[in-house]
């Protein structure tokens, strides 16, 4: 088998799983809802209008909590054995990439449920659709590739939350810095492609380099 | 004896070069500085009484300084010179009726001395003017000389003052936590090409000794900072880079420290130790070009290079370099020995218990 087949048919077995398993799922889904409506009940105290910055860092915190912990079972949601069946079948590239293409899917979908909370329920000040959809797309993957190589790490570690999170934070903020830049520029209506084209490149190298990065160390991690 | 020195010379190098910088840094003066000048405005025509105060002078008698007022082209010496003290003086101009001006100028005061060289304080005078239509004339030869104070000193600057000593600790800090991490970074490479475990006790102990490093460059950067930004910690893409520098190998330490098998520790912490170190890399690089920093050479400051045109700065600096990075080292070096003994100790209580066992 090549590696694009290994990795299709490991993300076939990642949305079999899931679909088996749909109240994990929905467990997320819920997860993003209520953490909003949490912001928005505690907001809601003044009656005062949300400032854009103040919207953007919620909007971002959230996904990165959701992510973290969405993203921290992908290494030990199956026992120890048969991530081992799998180490015997296939090549530990493909076992990594199927891990990012399954997550990188899996955070798109909880970055639009919680954009859909987020306009529904506090408003939105984005100005520019087009922009702040890359934006949300890049930073989704970025979410997903890093962090589905941090899980990779702490699963070694008997992966507790404490360790995922202090393992992940430090490493994010590089990300999470470009991604509010992003998407201040995103909320200006005139904003156009060529204001953001720098710092757009630089997430593409940023989410580039993280793949190549896990490319590289997984294979380093999964041998016992 | 002489083979130690033979085999340690580093060492004595290194402590040699620190103490210089430790004690050269402490040891010479700064150069003389105008403190305080008064009053700061007059206009033209007007005979203005200067009272200067100064900072590191011996001004005596029977050798008055020089003393000028300069803005762009215009240029005034002082008719009279009256020494007060070693630190205070009184100058007199007779301000030309026509400065060629119509509106406000600002004037430096320039201050030429046989022992403190040449020095001055920015804008400290104001002229006004009302007459542009004649050019002023010099009041005497446009003859000024810079030249450096006699003695050995470090740069008088504004808001920095004595505190730009500290350039000699706080920044060298930095360097060596840098390089013992790049060191790490090595080791942890070279520990997942060769399962060697030495490799593995050295990127933890460079860490270890780096993140020592980095603890008090942040104590001596929050000291400088409160004395010269008014606060020690501000929103600067410097110090938030340090900040999570420590996050991220402090993190380091507690995955090194939930991971109780020595092979998979090694191997799971130099993963990390890899992974954490190319994008720390990355965000200090990244990050200074999304937002100023009040550091120099950033958001348009001045580098401290162009501080020193005279490089007095420099030799001191290289020297508590060469010297902090040497005994990084050493530290590091010694953590690494007391830890394989400490290993090799275990194994002696481990193996007669194993031996029992089979």
């Amino acid at each position: 088998m090549n590696l694009a087949q290994e990795v299709r048919y490991l993300v076939a077995k990642e949305l079999l799983l899931e679909w088996r398993q749909k109240y994990a799922l929905g467990g997320i889904a819920l997860y993003v809802v209520s953490t909003v409506f949490v912001i928005y009940t505690s907001l809601n105290q003044g009656n005062e209008e949300l400032a854009k910055t103040t919207w953007n860092v919620l909007f971002w915190i959230t996904l990165l909590f959701t992510a973290v912990n969405a993203i921290a079972k992908s290494f030990t949601q199956e026992n120890r054995e048969r991530n081992l069946y799998y180490y015997t079948l296939m090549s530990p590239q493909a076992v990594i990439l199927s891990k990012m293409v399954y997550n990188a899917g899996l955070m798109i979908l909880l970055t639009v449920i919680a954009l859909a909370v987020f306009t529904v329920m506090l408003g939105s000040p984005v100005g520019q659709w087009a922009i702040f959809s890359v934006v949300v797309l890049l930073g989704g993957l970025g979410f997903s590739f890093l962090l589905s190589m941090i899980s990779a790490i702490a699963a070694k570690a008997g992966n507790n939350a404490t360790l995922m999170a202090i393992l992940s934070f430090p490493v994010i903020l590089p990300l999470i810095l470009i991604l509010l830049k992003l998407s201040r520029f995103a909320f200006v209506a005139e904003a156009s492609f060529d204001d953001v084209s720098g710092l757009l490149v630089t997430l593409l190298a940023l989410d580039a380099m993280l793949v190549a990065l896990s490319f590289i160390l997984f294979p380093y991690l999964w041998r016992d | 004896m002489l083979n130690l020195l033979r085999k340690r010379w580093w060492k004595f190098v290194s402590v040699a070069f620190l103490l210089v910088a430790l004690v050269a840094g402490m040891y010479f003066p700064l150069s003389s500085g105008i403190t305080a000048v008064g009053p700061e405005k007059a206009t033209e025509g007007q005979t203005l009484s200067l009272a200067i105060t100064t900072y590191n002078t011996n001004f005596e008698n029977n050798k008055v300084p020089k003393v000028y007022l300069r803005g762009n082209e215009l240029f005034f010496c002082a008719n009279a010179v009256t020494i007060l003290s070693p630190v205070n003086l009184t100058a007199v101009f007779n301000i030309p009726d026509s400065l060629g001006i119509n509106g406000t100028k600002p004037f430096n005061v320039v201050i030429d001395d046989a022992v403190g060289g040449t020095f001055f304080l920015r804008s400290a005078v104001v002229l006004a003017g009302s007459n542009p239509s004649n050019g002023a004339t010099h009041t005497c030869a446009k003859d000024l000389e810079i030249h450096a104070s006699a003695n050995m000193s470090y740069p008088y600057r504004e808001i920095l003052y004595e505190s730009i000593r500290n350039l000699f600790y706080h920044v060298p800090l930095w360097f060596a936590m840098l390089l013992l991490l790049v060191c790490s970074f090595g080791s942890s490479i070279a520990y997942l090409n060769s399962n060697n475990m030495l490799y593995d006790v050295f990127a933890k102990e460079a860490a270890f000794v780096a993140m020592l490093f980095g603890a008090l460059g942040i104590v001596t950067g929050m000291t400088w900072a409160n004395f010269t930004w008014g606060t020690p910690w501000t929103n600067d893409p410097k110090l938030n880079g340090a900040a999570v520098g420590m996050l991220t190998y402090l993190a380091y330490f507690v995955l090194r420290g939930s991971l109780t098998q020595r092979d998979q520790r090694a191997k799971v912490s130099a993963v990390y130790g890899i992974f954490a170190f190319i994008i720390y890399i990355i965000f200090i690089f990244v990050l200074p070009r999304l937002s100023d920093s009040l550091h120099p050479g950033n958001g348009g400051n001045p580098a401290f290079s162009n501080y020193d045109l005279d490089n007095r700065l420099r030799p001191v600096f290289y020297a508590a370099v060469i010297g902090f990075t040497g005994i990084g080292y050493w530290i590091m070096s010694l953590r690494i020995r007391y830890t394989l003994l400490l290993e090799k100790q275990q194994e002696q209580i481990d193996t007669p218990y194993e031996s029992m066992v089979s």
